[in-house]
């Protein structure tokens, strides 16, 4: 079900959070968490029923075989290990078959030159993200590190339909001791301001801006032609996809964070103005950090971090960075775009390694000037490095990546194919759009500032009731009108709903 | 329970203030204005808009491409009334040819009358939602009041199928009938109805966002992707068809050769491929029926003009857009005016001829045969 369909706002929603709240009521804690984990499923059913058993065998099977490692004494470590890898390999051998399977196939009929044929294989929706989470905890678990082992509150860590399909990636630390807190068992006025807030700003960011550019990125990167395009018509797809992917997914993050603060849960934020980065590390501390997170404390870290050396650093940001890129999708062409991002990654870490050894001025000692002058070309720098790696993160495959990249460095085109019709039309949005990207405040520094300051007065007051129940009145208004509006065109998912 | 109602009113107070300051705010706006089903009378029972009405034009969330214009005493766009008796060049089609989202200079009627030597009237007929039932249904509602002298006919993807299913106030498909079509009847606007039109937010809901509650409710995609599966005719289609090709001359009282059936080409296909392909590798029901169409009515002797070459073409050597697109399909000026160039050749070419001879141009054969493919 789509956040942003009717379907899911005016009927799933408000029916699954009256009877979590009547349930908990009238039942108590468990049972209210028991529903949401029945609604969370019903949620993921809604797309193909037949992989809800997919989801449930996972969340079964960890949460079992992470009590089989915390039942096993601390002094039969080998066991503990045996039965961690047994669990962790099942996971990734699921997530393998399912995303994996096809591309391995393909790629050794190519090495090779014979026909393997492909398996017959759905990806299961959101199984990047639910088996990962799940990696984590069984990794914490193992390393002494969980405390709340309730499998109600484990089922709806994994299953919680705010994060199930596309994120952001939780942690069961942050995510279970909330569902044992009596504070979201109860509806609060507060809450559904603030959440209704988030809502509608990720709504408007997904459909009024990100949809809106879809159509001129998926125009050069759709295309069957196999020729270079004029560079103009290049550079217009790839930058109206730079913005496409940006507001949708943060749309679809501050979304999630908004319905979860319906119930009063905190998701993590997943963006912070990833495109006001001045460099490819400040980009990575600001683009889906809880995935950032992730690849940090359970790949990069385990790997040894840069605890052994320079070059041992390089090797080890290479493989976080490449295998954070393989997490994306089953083809080479997000392999290039997470080893480009390790490429950057290690020259980021090398400059500033030299300027260190150096000695140079740092940019705060500076003339304002030259500080400006500095950082702009820091951000245009970093900004450009990002745009020409979401060419191979977007494009169908290798060869359609390197013509478009081609294109955008004034390749000559097929004098054949028509000049592209680009007017002010299209210029227009683009440039309001990177202007919003880069000047304008976030939702969280929008919605945790201002209005949480804001409903604190409100709440002090002695029109609280009144007044915040007016605000919820309008905000669903304007919500069901920014659902119409989706509605009014074709249907347009989430782009990490296929990650 | 009275905090409850508190919250209850207070929520419905707020989402009153917000739809008020809205409503405020569109009236200043050119929200769709003016664009609405006039009621059925006895006399002309099938859709048509309110008469003699200045109307306000726009599209989509962001109210692009505005257009202002009126409607004629019949109810159909046209900036001059349709005087009963006269000569008359007959166009009919939906959305495409109703043009609202053009100037009327710019549409295929509005070029014909530019274009065809010693042009009588050019009336247009054409009524968004409409499809291939209801171009036949007009037929013996518009030949007694007119002389009609050509039917134009613009037949776009959806034709065929949309006839299954047609809202009150148009022509839907009945094989029993002949020709194989029936009116659904339509009823009078209360005045409930006439109220909520006047409201801009209603306007803007219904006409610029097409808002639909059942559709607004099925929005999410459910189930795997599915693998194209090329379609055929159903079974009763052929009949259908053929039954179509030969009762159109007859309802509007003219010989076949002077029907003139017009098909729009897949657009969407031709962008794709930056020019490299006119046609979907995935063809419907709806795209094999319409090819199906234009055989027959070749067959019977009347003229079928296929844009599908003729668009490619325009398209390859500018790459300028034949129409709205991405934010709306229906055709642009060029699109009309290639095809009004079409049309005028076909009539001009005709009233040069010699009136017994039936002369077959050698780019209309081929194209009726690639049309069969």
């Amino acid at each position: 079900m789509l956040f942003t369909s009717g379907e899911f706002l005016f009927a799933y929603l408000p029916l699954t959070l009256a009877l979590f709240f009547l349930v908990a009521r009238v039942a108590g804690h468990a049972a209210a968490a028991a529903w949401l984990v029945l609604a969370s499923f019903l949620f993921y059913a809604y797309w193909l029923p037949a992989y809800t058993g997919l989801l449930a065998a996972s969340v079964v099977f960890n949460y079992l075989l992470g009590n089989f490692i915390l039942a096993c004494p601390a002094d039969r470590q080998r066991r503990r290990f045996a039965l961690l890898c047994f669990a962790v390999g099942t996971d990734l051998l699921v997530l393998g078959y399912f995303k994996y399977a096809n591309f391995f196939l393909g790629t050794v009929a190519q090495l090779s030159g014979r026909s393997l044929g492909a398996l017959n294989v759905i990806l299961p929706i959101g199984i990047s993200f639910f088996t990962f989470t799940q990696i984590a905890y069984l990794a914490d678990v193992f390393a002494g590190k969980v405390r709340e082992r309730n499998p109600l509150h484990y089922a709806l860590f994994v299953s919680y339909f705010p994060h199930l399909i596309a994120g952001p990636v939780l942690h069961h630390a942050e995510m279970m001791p909330q569902f044992g807190m009596p504070r979201i068992y109860r509806p609060r006025l507060e809450n559904f301001v603030i959440g209704l807030a988030f809502l509608l700003m990720g709504l408007a960011k997904k459909v009024l801006l990100a949809d809106s550019w879809a159509p001129l990125a998926d125009d050069l990167f759709d295309s069957p032609t196999t020729a270079a395009v004029p560079a103009a018509e290049a550079w217009r797809g790839v930058l109206a996809y730079t913005l496409q992917i940006y507001f949708d997914f943060s749309g679809y993050s501050d979304m999630a964070i908004g319905l979860s603060l319906l119930v009063g849960v905190r998701l993590p934020y997943n963006f912070n103005s990833p495109y006001k980065a001045t460099s490819i590390i400040d980009f990575w501390r600001r683009w889906h950090l809880t995935l950032s997170r992730f690849l940090r404390d359970y790949l990069y870290f385990p790997l040894g971090g840069n605890r052994h050396g320079s070059l041992r650093r390089y090797l080890n940001l290479m493989i976080t960075m490449l295998l954070g890129g393989l997490w994306h999708g089953a083809s080479w062409t997000f392999v290039i775009w997470g080893g480009l991002h390790g490429v950057y990654l290690a020259i980021n870490h090398a400059w500033r390694y030299l300027c260190a050894g150096l000695a140079l001025r740092t940019m705060a000692e500076a003339p304002a000037a030259l500080r400006v002058a500095g950082r702009t070309l820091a951000l245009a720098l970093t900004l450009f490095s990002v745009v020409g790696a979401w060419v191979f993160f977007r494009a169908r495959s290798l060869t359609d990546a390197m013509r478009i990249l081609g294109s955008m460095l004034a390749l000559p085109a097929d004098a054949s194919a028509p000049t592209p019709d680009i007017g002010l039309g299209t210029l227009v949005p683009l440039a309001g759009g990177f202007a919003v990207a880069l000047l304008a405040r976030n939702s969280q520094q929008l919605l945790d500032g201002p209005l949480t300051r804001a409903v604190r007065r409100i709440s002090a007051s002695g029109w609280r009731v009144i007044v915040l129940a007016a605000i919820v009145g309008a905000e669903v208004t304007a919500i069901a009108l920014v659902a119409v509006i989706a509605a009014s065109r074709s249907v347009a998912e989430f782009i990490y709903f296929n990650f | 329970m009275l905090r409850a109602i508190t919250v209850i009113l207070a929520a419905a107070l707020g989402s009153a203030l917000l739809l008020t300051t809205l409503e405020l705010a569109l009236r200043l706006l050119p929200v769709q204005n003016g664009i609405a089903a006039g009621d059925p009378s006895v006399d002309w029972p099938t859709h048509r808009l309110i008469p003699n009405v200045h109307y306000t034009f726009s599209d989509a969330w962001d109210l692009r491409n505005v257009h202002h214009g009126v409607t004629n005493n019949l109810g159909y766009v046209a900036p001059f009334a349709y005087v009963p008796g006269g000569d008359a060049i007959v166009v009919v089609g939906n959305s495409f040819i109703e043009g609202l989202m053009d100037n009327y200079q710019d549409t295929l009627q509005g070029q014909l009358a530019q274009r065809v030597h010693a042009a009588p009237a050019i009336l247009n007929f054409g009524s968004s939602g409409a499809s291939l039932p209801d171009y036949i249904g007009l037929g013996p509602m518009v030949s007694p009041r007119f002389d009609v002298r050509w039917v134009v006919i613009l037949v776009v993807a959806g034709d065929f199928e949309k006839g299954f299913t047609p809202p009150p106030g148009f022509f839907g498909w009945s094989a029993a009938a002949t020709p194989p079509v029936e009116l659904r009847p339509d009823q009078p606007r209360s005045a409930g109805v006439r109220l909520l039109r006047s409201l801009a937010v209603v306007r803007y809901l219904r006409g610029n966002l097409e808002f639909d509650l059942r559709h607004f409710l099925h929005t999410s995609v459910k189930g795997a992707p599915q693998a194209c599966v090329p379609e055929g005719l159903h079974p009763g289609d052929g009949k259908l068809i053929t039954a179509y090709a030969d009762g159109l001359p007859a309802a509007y009282g003219l010989p076949a050769a002077r029907v003139i059936l017009v098909f729009d080409s897949d657009r969407a296909e031709l962008y794709r491929s930056h020019g490299a392909r006119t046609e979907s590798p995935c063809p419907n029901r709806d795209d094999v029926a319409r090819r199906t169409l234009a055989a027959a009515a070749a067959d019977r002797g009347e003229h079928v003009i296929d844009l599908e070459p003729i668009f490619a073409h325009y398209f390859r050597a500018t790459g300028k857009h034949l129409d709205y697109s991405p934010l709306d399909n229906h055709w642009n000026a060029v699109a009309h005016g290639l095809a009004a160039a079409e049309v005028a050749r076909v009539i001009n070419q005709a009233a040069a001829s010699p009136p017994t001879v039936d002369t077959v141009p050698a780019a209309r054969v081929a194209a009726v045969q690639r049309l069969r493919r």
